[in-house]
């Protein structure tokens, strides 16, 4: 029963963590926009949290870097359960044009387990509400709407 | 005569390299203006610290605008770039391939600092003559004696990593 | 005696490809010294760009900066041309311009909403993102994207500006410099914005050619210097516009600054739009570039943007080397921090606008003699500074 409650509103009203694992700033500017007036992610009840602790949904863009892979790892233990990852952007879906430099790790999926990938270079920020609304839908159990399958490496 | 033209005639492109040619007839050499605004020469690793001296006293405007290391195989070269006179001087320091050691400029620019210590991350020439030089761009646990920018670097020790 | 803390900021930070992670060392709530590390988004382009061919280094180095990203491609390609001598024709050089603008007044909108939010002024935040979607939507009609145009190749533009574009994006210009202008009148007379940045973080012309600060932070301070007026490039030698200069030398400069080029880019933009030349748009690059070396500058809207590159004769090249203009300003505003209150931090290291926007930071209290250990996050430290300045 609880369980229930929390899950409804897990999905009614997400809240997420946004971190940078060494982006180039494009699609970070882009998370950010999906606040501003013209997208407002808030109308759907999600909110942009500072810290991994109070958030359900970490969205993670960029290559993972060396320096910041250790960084990415303690905040997502950090997060509590059930935690999702979204990875936004070309370079955290795969590494992107960064893939083989010597201080990138590759895509997020390299380091911690990912449930929604969201390609383009940098993500549009409908295609960031496009997927956050459709991992909603998979919390939900609703495969239909995510025919995603998370391949990832567990750490 | 444009806006900006105007605007631009009131500055004083000064013949920057003629008066450091002047200046150090015995420390300079090769200089070069490629086009203008561009001018290029090399100096010696002892005069160094007097030629940086006088081209950032030239005019109220000077500074450096970024020191580049380059591998060129025999031998390494370090640019030190500055604005100056109206024109982007560049001074090359060859340097020993076994031995790439350069005296700091820091007491005369100190935002030479994140330059020389970004320098030495990556391409590993040393720097006297100021502090420590503390890891600035290569990760904490970056093993000793790796420079990535050197042309002989094959990647990390331990070959693939996991990612 | 106060008790010395360490405050570490960081390192999650953003900024272009120098992200930092601050170690503030407090008496109370006077900082007193600063150190700075680097390196959390070293992707190691530089290296990369070794391995690859000009065209697709032209793609790397668009990501360098997702927000100056034409700025890095058009002083890379400057670089390239120099050498293999290439002369670029008139109507490529005005669209250069033309993108190069648009780009400013939007970084520059961005900056003022993220100096909004870190001073606890949201609504600033919100309507300057707001305008900011004009000016990428006027660049998405440009380019076919809103961020990472790709408009440049080596020897030119990969797309051309037309009749009805022209006019659309002439009639976005009116709107815009309405709004800037209601914006630069905002900050200089709101109490809230006044408080804030008035006499914070201090430097004067010395010290900022000391540092070797560029951009809007050299400018605020009294130094007359402008890559596109000293050292034109692409068709700035034909644009009209003034140098913004202010003396102030704190935040409130710095703002000054930056809201008053927003008039000057509009001015540039409508310049040329009304005269863009007729013409082909590249000129044949040849795939290998002869041996040479060559400087290139850019004013970005964050400052001077230097870019080195040595070619080999082959078809990639054989050093790059790329200074983004953070860089230059990082480690001023780290000196001129010593003596600010803790409350200050966000915003002034907002100043120097290293893309500060995005991304929670974790911050730790230590308290050195017990080792107690307090956490907070960046968002926490704004709240912090906005209820310490209510007081």
């Amino acid at each position: 029963m609880l369980k229930q409650l929390i899950k409804k509103s897990r999905i009614s009203s997400p809240w997420l963590v946004h971190f940078n694992s060494g982006a180039c700033n494009a699609c970070d500017i882009e998370v950010v926009d999906t606040l501003t007036p013209r997208f407002d992610l808030e109308r759907f009840g999600v909110l942009l949290k500072a810290t991994p602790r109070h958030a359900d949904i970490l969205v993670c863009s960029g290559p993972v870097t060396r320096q910041t892979r250790d960084r990415l790892i303690r905040i997502y233990q950090q997060m509590p359960e059930p935690r999702f990852v979204v990875a936004v952007g070309s370079c955290a879906c795969t590494g992107g044009v960064f893939h083989g430099c010597y201080s990138v790790h590759g895509g997020v999926d390299a380091v911690i387990p990912v449930d929604a990938y969201i390609p383009g270079c940098p993500v549009r920020p409908d295609a960031i509400i496009d997927g956050v609304v459709k991992l909603l839908g998979k919390i939900r159990g609703d495969t239909e709407a995510c025919p995603l399958q998370s391949n990832s490496k567990a750490i | 005569m444009s806006f900006a033209e105007q605007q631009q005639s009131d500055l004083s492109r000064k013949d920057i390299l003629a008066d450091l040619c002047a200046q150090f007839p015995d420390e300079v050499s090769g200089a070069v203006s490629t086009r203008p605004g561009r001018a290029w020469a090399e100096v010696s690793k002892e005069a160094l610290h007097r030629v940086v001296e006088f081209l950032l006293g030239c005019d109220d405007k000077a500074y450096l605008s970024t020191i580049t290391a380059v591998d060129a195989q025999e031998e390494f070269q370090v640019l030190y770039h500055f604005w100056a006179g109206g024109t982007e001087v560049t001074l090359r320091v060859k340097l020993d391939h076994n031995n790439p050691v350069v005296p700091t400029i820091m007491d005369l620019a100190p935002g030479a600092n994140f330059y020389e210590r970004e320098i030495h991350d990556l391409m590993g020439i040393e720097v006297t003559g100021r502090g420590e030089l503390k890891r600035l761009i290569v990760t904490d646990d970056w093993p000793e004696g790796n420079h990535p920018l050197r042309k002989d670097w094959k990647g990390l020790p331990g070959g693939e990593d996991d990612g | 005696m106060m008790a010395k803390y360490t405050l570490p900021v960081g390192p999650q930070h953003p900024a272009l490809k120098e992200p930092e992670s601050f170690w503030f060392k407090v008496e109370g709530e006077v900082i007193v010294d600063v150190d700075i590390r680097l390196g959390y988004n070293h992707r190691g382009i530089e290296k990369a760009c070794e391995s690859r061919n000009y065209i697709q280094c032209l793609y790397l180095i668009e990501r360098i900066c997702g927000i100056c990203s034409h700025s890095h491609t058009t002083a890379f390609a400057q670089c390239v041309e120099e050498i293999a001598g290439l002369e670029i024709p008139a109507r490529a050089k005005y669209i250069r311009v033309i993108v190069g603008e648009l780009e400013r007044l939007h970084s520059h909108l961005l900056w003022l909403g993220v100096a909004g939010h870190e001073i606890g002024f949201d609504t600033l935040f919100m309507y300057s993102w707001r305008d900011r979607e004009a000016v990428l939507d006027l660049l998405e009609l440009i380019t076919g994207n809103r961020v990472n145009y790709a408009i440049n190749t080596i020897g030119g533009v990969r797309r051309d500006i037309d009749g009805p574009k022209r006019e659309q994006i002439l009639s976005q210009l009116d709107l815009l410099a309405d709004r800037a202008k209601f914006y630069a009148d905002l900050v200089t007379t709101d109490s809230t914005c006044l408080a804030r940045l008035e006499n914070v973080a201090k430097f004067s012309a010395e010290q900022a050619r000391a540092f070797g600060t560029v951009g809007p932070t050299a400018r605020a301070s009294g130094i007359d210097l402008d890559v596109r007026r000293d050292d034109p490039y692409a068709a700035y030698g034909e644009m009209p516009f003034k140098v913004i200069i202010s003396d102030r030398g704190d935040l409130l400069g710095r703002a000054i600054v930056r809201l008053e080029e927003i008039g000057e880019s509009i001015k540039i933009l409508k310049y040329a739009l009304q005269n863009l030349p007729d013409g082909p748009l590249t000129v044949k690059a040849p795939r290998k570039v002869p041996a040479g070396e060559a400087v290139s500058r850019y004013e970005a809207p964050r400052g001077e943007d230097i870019h080195y590159v040595r070619a080999d004769g082959s078809d990639h090249p054989e050093r790059v080397k790329v200074r983004a203009p953070t860089m230059a300003n990082i480690y001023a505003i780290g000196e001129s921090m010593k003596g600010s209150y803790v409350a200050d931090i966000p915003i002034i290291i907002a100043s120097i606008d290293p893309c500060f926007s995005c991304t929670d930071r974790m911050i730790k209290i230590v308290r050195q003699e017990s080792g107690e250990a307090r956490t907070m996050t960046w968002e926490e430290l704004r709240q912090y500074g906005i209820r310490w300045y209510q007081q």
